[in-house]
């Protein structure tokens, strides 16, 4: 009964969401419009939920002596931080919490962004190992657009440069564009099926 | 915990009710207090109110026409094959190796002794990827509970978390071990883009987790994943519909999910002929979108501008 009233409710949000999309219907778009802020509502509970979930996980770790309880024991305690200077002490632009997150967070953040550079690197070198034809022709692809988008490529040939643009504008296009439309066609369908509750695997069937 | 979500739910809902229920009349009430301000303050007024004739629009949005008649055309594409299907049970999908080594990647972590892990995506339950995602994962559980592995699961949004905990609290149930399953193994980490992929990089680091799913919706933080799971020498099944995370995954992983492969897990993992229609149902509507190409492609060859510009949208 219970899935089957979430099947219900499902439809009917779905086709509200979708009748407004396509129809200038006032009932519908005040519907839309209403659902839309009781996502932002329910999301915020949800975020209070994770806190919660994400502290007392941690938490019990810490009690338990779990291998690696220190790093646990770190999160709590920056966790209950920066809850504490947001919510009591200062939320301003010069407060502390703003401080530890320009000077904190912001450039854990970037670090984690930077280490991309290694990593395709290390992926570039594993994909472009010439093993069979497919991979002679990726290595060779790669080249060419690699040398077409530095200087050099200009000054060694004037032609390296129009050949990396054809590479991307055509080929690498033509492919990116086919599994787009496969992919919009497979959204649609599951789209659908959801909709129909045809497709359950969202309610665990 | 399940108590606390639920009485957390229950207070989001009379929010929302409330929300519905007062928030024009209030927004209503302060426009009428802040007039009654002005003129107890004898602030100046608009000495005429130009009440402008409201213009009707049509109940069709005409500018989306061309997307209703594709969603239409799809959609019955879809659900005849759908139908169609009932009646006839012999259809067979090609092979997806990316579906068929969840047995061996389980089954590997089995070996080894260490656990599994699985990361829907990067985005919330109201992405489609993120549900194709969780169809996967609803599989991978059946599979762990069946060969007693433990199952980590990394979201990156509190909603997720618990429909991801629901799921694999039934698949445990229909796999016959219910007392495997372990709500605190499916953990909410945070919405922070690159702090949840150091996270899940610390995870599989310090863990050694044998076999990893990244399935879903991912962004910038495809390859940080990927390739660290690489490095820990882990079996890896990724799939994602975003075309420019894919050379990531197929640099970094064992086997990938393409785009479309992804949405046809649900039916090809369940094998119900209603489903397996659909894919179909999706087969027919990619010819027609063939024909439609080289139709433009005439278009365009003959000057046919107008033609071009119908498909064109907002």
């Amino acid at each position: 009964m219970l899935r089957f009233t979430a099947i219900i409710i499902c439809g009917i949000a779905g086709l509200i969401i979708l009748v407004e999309f396509f129809f200038r219907i006032p009932l519908f778009t005040k519907l839309q419009n209403g659902m839309m802020d009781w996502v932002i509502i329910l999301l915020s509970f949800s975020y209070l939920m994770g806190g919660i979930s994400i502290f007392l996980s941690h938490l019990q770790r810490i009690q338990r002596k779990y291998d690696g309880w220190y790093y646990s024991l770190v999160l709590v305690v920056c966790l209950l931080l920066m809850v504490t200077l947001g919510i009591f002490v200062d939320y301003g632009p010069n407060g502390a919490f703003q401080w530890l997150f320009k000077n904190v967070q912001n450039p854990m953040q970037s670090t984690m962004f930077a280490l991309l550079a290694f990593y395709v690197s290390s992926a570039s070198y594993r994909a472009f190992r010439v093993r069979n034809l497919h991979a002679t022709l990726l290595f060779v692809a790669a080249v060419l657009v690699m040398i077409g988008k530095v200087p050099i490529g200009e000054i060694l040939w004037s032609k390296f440069p129009e050949i990396s643009q054809w590479i991307l504008s055509v080929p690498s296009l033509a492919a990116q564009r086919a599994l787009t439309i496969g992919a919009a066609l497979g959204l649609i369908a599951t789209g659908l099926k959801t909709l129909l509750g045809i497709e359950r695997s969202w309610l665990g069937k | 915990m399940k108590s606390l979500s639920l009485s957390l739910f229950i207070i989001g809902v009379i929010f929302c009710t409330f929300q519905i229920s007062f928030g024009n009349s209030i927004s209503t009430k302060v426009q009428i207090d802040s007039l009654k301000i002005a003129v107890n303050n004898q602030q100046s007024l608009p000495s005429k109110v130009h009440l402008s004739k409201p213009e009707i629009q049509p109940l069709f949005k005409t500018e989306r026409l061309n997307v209703f008649i594709f969603l239409i055309i799809i959609s019955a594409l879809v659900l005849t094959f759908l139908f169609l299907a009932k009646r006839n049970h012999s259809l067979t999908l090609r092979k997806i190796a990316g579906l068929d080594a969840i047995d061996e990647a389980v089954g590997r972590a089995a070996e080894m002794g260490r656990p599994v892990l699985f990361v829907p995506g990067s985005m919330d339950v109201d992405r489609i990827q993120t549900l194709a995602g969780i169809a996967i994962l609803s599989k991978v559980g059946y599979e762990c509970a069946t060969y007693e592995v433990d199952l980590d699961v990394m979201t990156r949004f509190p909603l997720l978390m618990s429909t991801s905990q629901e799921i694999l609290r039934q698949s445990y149930l229909t796999a016959g071990r219910p007392d495997l399953f372990s709500p605190d193994r499916v953990q909410y980490i945070t919405d922070n883009q690159f702090a949840f992929a150091a996270a899940i990089t610390g995870h599989m680091v310090r863990v050694k987790t044998a076999a990893h799913f990244f399935i879903g919706e991912f962004y910038a933080e495809s390859l940080v994943i990927s390739e660290a799971g690489n490095t820990t020498g882990a079996i890896q099944i990724a799939g994602t519909a975003n075309s420019h995370q894919l050379p990531f995954f197929l640099a970094s992983c064992d086997y990938t999910l393409i785009g479309e492969e992804l949405f046809a897990a649900s039916a090809y993992l369940s094998r119900e002929p209603i489903l397996l229609g659909t894919i179909l149902g999706q087969d027919w509507s990619k010819a027609l979108f063939g024909l439609l190409i080289v139709l433009g492609t005439l278009a365009a060859w003959f000057g046919w501008t107008d033609f071009i510009h119908w498909f064109q949208t907002e």
